[in-house]
């Protein structure tokens, strides 16, 4: 009995050895990585009513063109790893697009009439990401935490009908600029089929794929108070991203 | 004895797939608009010269025993095997240059088409180009008679017309009056739903004030693609009425008689700008935020430093 134990002990130390050993190769025949790809979308409500607070809901702007919901906004970042050792530390750049339409108010009556009105905007973001991939790269954790300071310019174009809604001599259209935290976990799918990933990066240099969810706190008040629009949000992203 | 039978079967499908596969496949198109297969035009273009294209797309070339050329003609009857009396001639293709260049091009006056040239054998009044009322279709033919080599012989034959015959099309008819199925006030505008027929290219919208009477008041504003079903008449003034009606126009640039026409008026909108204005939004606009260029300013500052240092160290 003893003999059959040391003997089950011995060949399961030997495998695991085998293992390591392979996971040592495995890293030795990585491909180098310095950039990361994500492509994201989010629910994003912009508190655009928050200046408007005193007002009755139903006619604050926002809700009151718009019915206070949701847009859906597609965004998409590259970030340049230029430190990796405990973790990655990697500038970025980020793109997105958004837009809502709604129905225009008949200035006499209040009533909503046939014609479209509407809001489009671009986030663009300059970003610091950190990576905490230490544990996934030293004990294969799949898991890796992130945290991404951003600098916003987001230029909008508010319309009514076709062309850029004008008030006087104001026009709706502009840039606004302001700061977002993100914090975010991202799941590692190599694990789901390592031979699939090692094929990726070998045939295409894509190191490792991603899931993650992050949550954004986005001040976009910041450099201009008071009633101006006010773009800030808080809200969550999800999407994909590649390690390469 | 059956395997045989089979195989011979066989044989003789893939010969008979092999020479088909070589008979020459040809083309032909308007040089400035390859991708239809029709050129309506009406008076105004009787004058014009267009030029034709025809081309061999057969990928590999063909070992043709025959010499015989490819011929190419206008005819007012669907294109037949050889040129039929009345049609019009263009220069033959000689096959050799079928076979190695397998392209080419000519040019067709539209008044001398046969439709246009030809006196009518049933002592009809002959058509003129220029003339109205009047619909006339033309088909631009195509037609090569040859002979395959089957490898030791010279074997098949047959005659091939042009793949994709082209039609011009003279019209000088009107299209139907579209309809208005519905139309709303917009600000600054008015927008209109409609129908047409299949004749109809594009819609026009024309509108006047309600408080002329005159005919020739109306003036047209826009136009736009039948198959949108939509039109606006834009800068118009707001609370003052329209009369608004719409007109079909075919390719041709035949002018249909107006729809019925509808009473409407543009009105004073707030769109979500304009709305967030009359709320107490103070928003101008613009880059209206200095102070947000300054983190910009930090970090070109930042990179310029960063840039400074890594040059003083090398």
């Amino acid at each position: 009995m003893k003999s059959t134990i040391l003997t089950v002990l011995v060949a399961a130390s030997v495998a695991q050895a085998q293992s390591f050993e392979l996971s040592e190769t495995k890293k030795r025949i990585e491909s180098p990585r310095q950039m990361f790809f994500e492509a994201k979308l989010s629910p994003f409500t912009p508190l655009l009513d928050r200046p408007f607070s005193n007002l009755p809901a139903t006619e604050r702007p926002y809700y009151a063109v718009f019915g206070g919901g949701a847009m859906l906004l597609g965004e998409i970042e590259f970030d340049y790893q230029f430190f990796q050792k405990f973790g990655s530390l990697a500038g970025a750049v980020s793109v997105g697009y958004s837009e809502k339409f709604g129905k225009a108010i008949d200035k006499l009556t209040g009533d909503r009439v046939e014609q479209s009105t509407g809001l489009r905007i671009v986030p663009i973001k300059a970003m610091l990401v950190y990576r905490w991939d230490w544990a996934k790269e030293k004990f294969n954790v799949p898991l890796v935490p992130y945290v991404k300071g951003a600098f916003v310019a987001m230029p909008y174009f508010l319309l009514n009908g076709t062309d850029v809604e004008t008030y006087g001599v104001k026009r709706g259209e502009g840039v606004k600029f302001g700061l977002a935290g993100v914090l975010g976990l991202s799941l590692q799918m190599d694990f789901l089929d390592q031979r699939l990933a090692r094929d990726f990066d070998s045939s295409v240099g894509v190191n490792h794929t991603y899931l993650f969810a992050e949550g954004t706190i986005q001040e976009m008040a910041l450099f201009s108070p008071g009633t101006s629009l006010d773009f800030s949000s808080k809200h969550f992203m999800f999407g994909l991203g590649f390690e390469f | 004895m059956m395997r045989l039978l089979t195989l011979g079967f066989l044989l003789s499908g893939l010969t008979a797939w092999a020479q088909t596969s070589l008979v020459p496949e040809i083309a032909l198109h308007r040089v400035e608009d390859p991708a239809t297969d029709t050129y309506t035009f009406g008076p105004g273009a009787c004058g014009d010269t267009i030029t034709m294209r025809w081309s061999n797309t057969l990928t590999t070339n063909v070992a043709s025993c025959s010499q015989n050329p490819f011929k190419l003609w206008a005819s007012e009857t669907d294109c037949a095997d050889t040129p039929g009396t009345g049609d019009k001639r263009y220069d033959d293709v000689p096959a050799a240059t079928v076979q190695g260049i397998r392209a080419g091009s000519w040019t067709l006056k539209l008044a001398e088409l046969p439709g246009f040239a030809n006196v009518p054998t049933d002592g009809g009044t002959q058509a003129v180009c220029g003339s109205t009322g009047l619909s006339k279709t033309h088909h631009i033919c195509g037609n090569i008679e040859y002979t395959l080599f089957t490898g030791q012989f010279c074997g098949t034959t047959g005659t091939k017309l042009a793949a994709h015959s082209f039609k011009l099309v003279y019209d000088t008819l009107p299209p139907t009056a579209p309809t208005i199925t519905s139309s709303a006030a917009e600000d600054k505008a008015v927008r209109i739903n409609f129908e047409y027929d299949s004749d109809t290219s594009n819609v026009t919208v024309e509108v006047r004030e309600s408080s002329d009477a005159g005919e020739g008041e109306y003036r047209q504003l826009n136009e736009t693609v039948a198959t949108n079903k939509l039109i606006r008449a834009t800068g118009l003034q707001n609370t003052v009425a329209y009369d608004v009606r719409i007109r079909a126009k075919d390719a041709a640039g035949n002018v249909s008689d107006p729809s019925a026409s509808v009473t409407i008026t543009p009105i004073d909108t707030l769109g979500f700008f304009a709305y967030y204005q009359e709320k107490g939004g103070t928003d101008a606009g613009g880059c209206s935020t200095g102070l947000g260029l300054i983190p910009t300013l930090i970090g070109l500052w930042a990179l310029r430093r960063a840039r400074k240092q890594a040059r003083s160290n090398s």
